[in-house]
């Protein structure tokens, strides 16, 4: 069976590394972006089975990021989990209204972040 | 010679009872008859003597002015001399037996009549005066002496007397009488009063127009004193005024005094008196006066207004001084220009203001265009230190020497705009750093989050031996290590907190909140930690709790503080104690009772020393550091954040404790009437909407026809309708600051939309009914469903009562 892809977006490359460490322990195959465009791109290259998705993302917001693929018929079945430092109300609106299925604020706990991504992939 | 007089006296009081007066050319049978016997029977010498006395009589009769008559019983003339041919104005010959009714008018002949027959009877003589008709038709008065005449039997045979013309009597008598008449008619209703008195001052006449002024009557006046009528404090002038008057004759002295009028008024008298003691028609002190108490007022108020004439020139005069202050001094600059745009009249200010300060400007055209009337237009102007400053314009319609023209005044607002713009600075200063503020917030909690989360995920994964086997000293660091983390994220979030209370900034999602469920999440939450310690966590929940209104995520943070600092200073075999009560508070009006939930948290702690009672709820303020060293657990955040959150909603928080029994918090929140709930959401972000200078809109949308809607939607239940709205609402494109608050009871939905202006509400109007009852024919299905109505802080509200009842009011018309 082949190992589910998982998108990890964040320009801080110590959160991409220790997600990514964490989830490669569950089985899973890990791909990388650190800025909103790189991160669309890769998303439609590699179609990846689920996406972890900063929001202050350089380049491209992670909301746009979002709109993108939630309004393009080829990819609005990837499910995204929005990862976020701000915590504000406006801003989990806003993360339902672009269509992420999650949302996640920092720091937040990896068990519970692991859980979440078996949810959506099991 | 025969005086006229004794011939007559002879005629009238010796009645010729058989005399023989021939006539002179037809006499009468019986009268020749009479004088042929008598001849016959006497003798020549005396028939000779009685012929000369005939004669000498006769000779009398024809020389006499006056008229001799006879005339027989039936009033026919038998004999007469020719004055009286004179006087009736009929020739001798026609009047020989002319009839007497010949010569009178019927009324004149029945009055002979009655007289003759009259004389006839008694035998008397007497006299009788009428009017006659002579032949040429003039008339005549005359008098006539009538006697009776006999014959020598004693039998009347007619009668006889003298005539006299008394026409020109009878004039003057007229003339007389119709002079008396017209001086009585001019004393008695002349306005003028005539008053004749005694020596002694007593009234002997006075005119009848004395009762017009004096109430008195003339009757009621004569005999008393005149004095008695004048006013008391003339008396002694008019004493002396008469006493020289009656000592000088014919002296004429003016009068003027008051009177006193039967009824107690007041009349002011004027006039002359003349001293006539020696006027035998008069024989009085004669005193002609006016009424000129009229006069006198008109006088008076004449005098008074003239009086308030001249106050009111005054007056004038001062207000044209003030008004040539204005325009000459003040600060106000004034032109006047006609219609042609020609200036007809322009004060200092106005020329300083325009630096033409030495320059004439009437007659030139007006230097600044005009922009409308009644609008206000910004110049610069010249101000008197020389700088230039703002000054504001405004034109008004008015009249310049009767003709219409434009009144235009010019303002020196410089100082207003410059308070203006140090208020506009501050705020927008104030906004900055608010922003700032909020701005550093946001960084902050995303930079110090962003590295805390890759320090917490490498630790965890540490920790949990992901990264390889760990020691037993690595496991009790990385724990450490582990605690830390959780302290920091919880300060970042407290940090987080507070600034926003403390900015106005925090947002409450105010919704219904179940008290059970949430105490009971706080239960599962503590009861691990509250095991661990050996201390029970008793809950004393009424089953009746009502629902409250609040943000139930800040209110679960409130308990949750509570609660975990309850257990942390509760000493092990302790209990913690969480209470619920619904209680009610008198207000000062008595049907204004405020009804509120108060939540307890109460433990068997250590207490709290009362010198941290004042300051325990402000922030980094820590009772616990000193207390309890050891334990770095705290904040000191978590306190000030809880005070914020409940007064947030409205709610009070406090404690009590003793030392070593313990500590109980209290806080309340309020219930909130369903109707005022709005008012609730709405009062935070008005009061920052003032703070900011913005604006702020509320949309209320209104359910007119549930079941139709519900209908129209597929929806079951009211909730789930009024959810779809909402989301409708949300998708139709709202700002991420916009609220949203649903009144189930009143089918009412408020959006509260900060910053957003009249125009804005508008189309977010238009297109969230586009988004609820879509376009077209769907459209014109719903369109009674829903009704929608904006109000907008300014404009149309400033208070939340104010907007809400706006809003409101608009949607009922």
């Amino acid at each position: 069976m082949d190992k589910k892809k998982v998108l990890i977006v964040d320009d801080e490359v110590d959160i991409v590394e220790t997600i990514k460490f964490s989830l490669e322990l569950e089985g899973f195959e890990c791909l990388e972006a650190h800025d909103g465009e790189e991160a669309l791109a890769k998303a439609r290259k590699e179609n990846p089975d689920l996406i972890l998705l900063d929001i202050m993302l350089p380049k491209m917001h992670g909301y746009k990021v979002s709109r993108l693929l939630k309004f393009d018929e080829d990819y609005k079945h990837i499910p995204i989990i929005m990862l976020t430092a701000k915590a504000q109300e406006s801003d989990v609106k806003l993360g339902q209204e672009t269509g992420a299925n999650e949302y996640v604020t920092k720091p937040f706990d990896m068990d519970k972040l692991i859980t979440l991504v078996k949810q959506y992939l099991d | 010679m025969f005086s006229i007089g004794s011939l007559i006296q002879y005629l009238y009081f010796n009645p010729i009872t058989d005399s023989k007066i021939k006539v002179q050319k037809d006499p009468m049978k019986d009268q020749y008859k009479t004088k042929q016997a008598l001849s016959k029977s006497e003798l020549g010498k005396a028939e000779q003597a009685l012929k000369e006395s005939e004669k000498r009589a006769w000779s009398i009769l024809e020389n006499i002015q006056e008229g001799y008559y006879e005339v027989d019983l039936a009033g026919n003339y038998t004999f007469f001399n020719s004055s009286m041919s004179k006087i009736i104005g009929y020739p001798a010959e026609e009047m020989m037996g002319m009839n007497y009714r010949v010569y009178v008018d019927e009324e004149n002949a029945k009055k002979i009549f009655l007289h003759f027959n009259e004389v006839y009877r008694t035998g008397l003589l007497s006299k009788v005066d009428y009017e006659q008709i002579k032949k040429d038709g003039s008339r005549v008065f005359v008098e006539t002496s009538v006697a009776l005449m006999r014959d020598s039997l004693g039998q009347p045979t007619g009668f006889r007397g003298i005539v006299r013309d008394i026409t020109e009597r009878k004039r003057m008598e007229e003339a007389l009488q119709k002079s008396e008449e017209y001086f009585k008619e001019v004393t008695e209703n002349s306005s003028d009063i005539i008053i004749i008195t005694e020596r002694n001052g007593n009234i002997k006449y006075c005119s009848r127009s004395i009762e017009r002024y004096t109430g008195y009557k003339p009757e009621e006046l004569i005999g008393s004193s005149a004095l008695t009528l004048i006013h008391p404090d003339d008396v002694n002038r008019a004493v002396v005024d008469f006493g020289r008057a009656i000592r000088i004759v014919d002296s004429t002295i003016p009068n003027a005094f008051r009177i006193v009028h039967k009824d107690g008024s007041e009349r002011y008298l004027e006039g002359l008196g003349k001293n006539l003691f020696t006027n035998p028609s008069v024989a009085g002190f004669i005193m002609n006066v006016h009424d000129m108490t009229d006069h006198k007022k008109a006088e008076e108020q004449i005098q008074a207004s003239i009086r308030e004439k001249e106050l009111l020139l005054k007056e004038l005069q001062a207000s044209k001084e003030g008004f040539h202050n204005i325009v000459e001094r003040e600060t106000t600059g004034i032109v006047v220009t006609y219609k042609n745009g020609i200036i007809g009249f322009a004060n200092p200010a106005a020329k300083y203001f325009i630096n033409r300060e030495n320059d004439e400007l009437v007659g030139e055209q007006f230097f600044i265009p005009m922009r409308g009337l009644d609008s206000l237009t910004e110049i610069d102007i010249v101000r008197k230190d020389g700088t230039v400053g703002a000054g504001e314009l405004q034109t008004i319609e008015t009249e310049w020497g009767g003709e219409s023209a434009y009144l235009t005044l010019i303002s020196d607002v410089t100082e207003r705009k410059v308070y203006e713009a140090s208020l506009i600075k501050t705020a927008e200063e104030h906004k900055k750093l608010d922003e700032l503020k909020s701005e550093f917030i946001a960084i902050a909690s995303h930079e110090l989050r962003t590295p805390l989360t890759s320090i917490k995920n490498a630790v965890d994964i540490m920790a949990k031996g992901k990264a390889g086997a760990i020691t037993d000293g690595q496991e009790k660091f990385l724990s450490m290590a582990q605690r830390s983390i959780n302290r920091l994220s919880t300060l970042i979030n407290d940090m987080l907190n507070i600034a926003k209370i403390e900015s106005g900034k925090m947002r409450y999602q105010y919704k219904w909140i179940d008290l059970r469920e949430l105490l009971r999440r706080a239960s599962n939450r503590f009861q691990p930690l509250a095991d661990q310690k050996t201390i029970a966590l008793c809950m004393d929940i009424p089953p009746d709790l009502p629902i409250i209104f609040g943000d139930v995520d800040r209110i679960e943070e409130v308990l949750i503080n509570l609660v975990g600092n309850a257990i942390k200073f509760t000493p092990e075999q302790g209990t913690v104690t969480i209470d619920v009560h619904q209680r009610e508070a008198a207000s000062n009006r008595a049907e204004n009772v405020m009804r509120y939930v108060e939540m307890s948290v109460a433990d068997t702690g250590i207490g709290i020393p009362e010198e941290h009672k004042e300051r325990l709820f402000e922030k980094f303020y820590q009772a616990a550091h000193s207390l309890e060293k050891q334990d770095q657990s705290g904040t000191g955040l978590g306190l000030a954040v809880c005070k914020g959150i409940i007064e947030g909603h409205k709610g009070k928080i406090w404690y009590e404790s003793i030392k070593d029994k313990g500590s109980t918090f209290h806080f309340t929140l309020p219930l909130i009437d369903l109707q005022k709930q709005y008012y609730y959401l709405l009062e935070s972000d008005l009061l920052k909407a003032k703070q900011q200078i913005e604006p702020l809109s509320i949309l209320l949308i209104e359910v007119r026809d549930l079941a139709g809607l519900k209908k129209a939607f597929g929806e079951k239940d009211n909730d789930s309708l009024f959810e779809r709205i909402k989301e409708k609402i949300i998708s139709g494109g709202i700002k991420t600051s916009d609220k949203i608050a649903v009144s189930l009871p009143d089918h009412e939905i408020m959006l509260i939309m900060p910053n957003t202006d009249q125009t804005g509400v508008q189309e977010a109007q238009k297109r969230i009914r586009q988004y609820i009852i879509g376009t077209g024919e769907a459209a014109g299905k719903c369109s009674g469903f829903l009704v929608a109505s904006a109000a907008t802080y300014p404009e149309d509200g400033i208070s939340t009562e104010e907007l809400v009842d706006f809003a409101r009011g608009k949607i009922e018309s």
